[in-house]
């Protein structure tokens, strides 16, 4: 009778919502692995970029890459560690969303939650700062257009 | 033995179903908080994105007219797939934010819903790159290989 007062009071994760959920679940662990994959690949594209620019800049100056090559590196691994947070995030969320669903735990589940927010969060600062990085360029250019004639 | 009896009790009630009620709500109403700015965010990337498609086209036009189509094509299709993950994740977050103020059953099941459409989408879209990307990558090594 009580367990029927608390479903009528509060809403609850029923059948249909678990089923969604679970779903949901299994495609964000499928989506982090391929973060995963993808994050390792840019590791390796860093050290190859790396090497190619620093190569490139060397045969166009005299004075060779003067450590550009270093750079490209760093701003590549620096991405592929963000990508990495960002599928262990959704991983974590999906992996316990899984765990909550099976044994139907409350404190996995705000956990899983929890991750989904810190992937979300991410996300929205990564956008914001696009968004930003983007209207600067933008005036920039235009400063740039006008400061010609 | 009592601790035990006790656990095995609590284990059974909560068999049916999970409440959502104490921390869980702050963690929900914080995703909702942020699923928004997501969304918000994107929908301001996408539009910024079709702004410097048209300046692009404009820059272009001297490019053959297969090419350029083919560009303008693949940019409008990852502007859609873009615009509907968007709004999968602000419905999610519209919705959530109203289970949680009225203790709405149907909006969590819709909340549900979209997340879960919000996941497929991007499946898809990161499929459909990875085979595009695959495609062209191939292609583009062929042709270096023809050249060598």
């Amino acid at each position: 009778m009580e367990q029927q007062d608390l479903i009528t009071k509060d809403f609850t994760i029923d059948e249909t919502i678990k089923m969604h959920l679970k779903e949901t679940g299994m495609w964000a662990r499928f989506l982090a692995i391929t973060g995963f994959v993808f994050s390792g690949l840019i590791v390796v594209l860093a050290l190859f970029a790396g090497a190619m620019f620093e190569d490139m800049m060397g045969a166009a100056y005299s004075s060779g890459g003067s450590g550009q090559g270093v750079t490209v590196a760093v701003v590549y691994i620096i991405l592929a560690v963000v990508v990495f947070f960002m599928s262990l995030f959704l991983f974590r969320f999906g992996k316990g969303m899984k765990l909550a669903i099976n044994q139907t735990d409350q404190e996995e589940l705000t956990k899983s939650f929890l991750n989904l927010k810190l992937y979300h969060r991410i996300v929205g600062i990564l956008t914001i700062i696009y968004l930003v990085i983007i209207v600067f360029a933008t005036v920039i250019g235009i400063v740039a257009g006008m400061s010609r004639f | 033995m009592e601790n035990n009896l006790y656990s095995q009790e609590d284990k059974l009630t909560n068999v049916t179903a999970i409440d959502i009620e104490g921390s869980i709500r702050d963690t929900m109403q914080s995703l909702a908080q942020w699923t928004k700015i997501c969304a918000i965010s994107g929908f301001v990337g996408i539009g910024v994105g079709i702004l410097s498609l048209g300046i692009t086209f404009s820059q272009l036009s001297s490019f053959g007219s297969s090419m350029l189509t083919s560009y303008l094509l693949t940019q409008l299709v990852t502007f859609v797939v873009s615009f509907l993950i968007n709004l999968f994740l602000f419905y999610f977050s519209r919705n959530l934010n109203r289970s949680l103020d009225d203790d709405d059953q149907e909006s969590f099941v819709k909340a549900s819903l979209y997340l879960k459409n919000y996941f497929r989408m991007i499946i898809i879209m990161v499929i459909v790159s990875v085979i595009l990307g695959l495609i062209s990558g191939g292609s583009t090594a062929s042709a270096i290989f023809k050249l060598l």
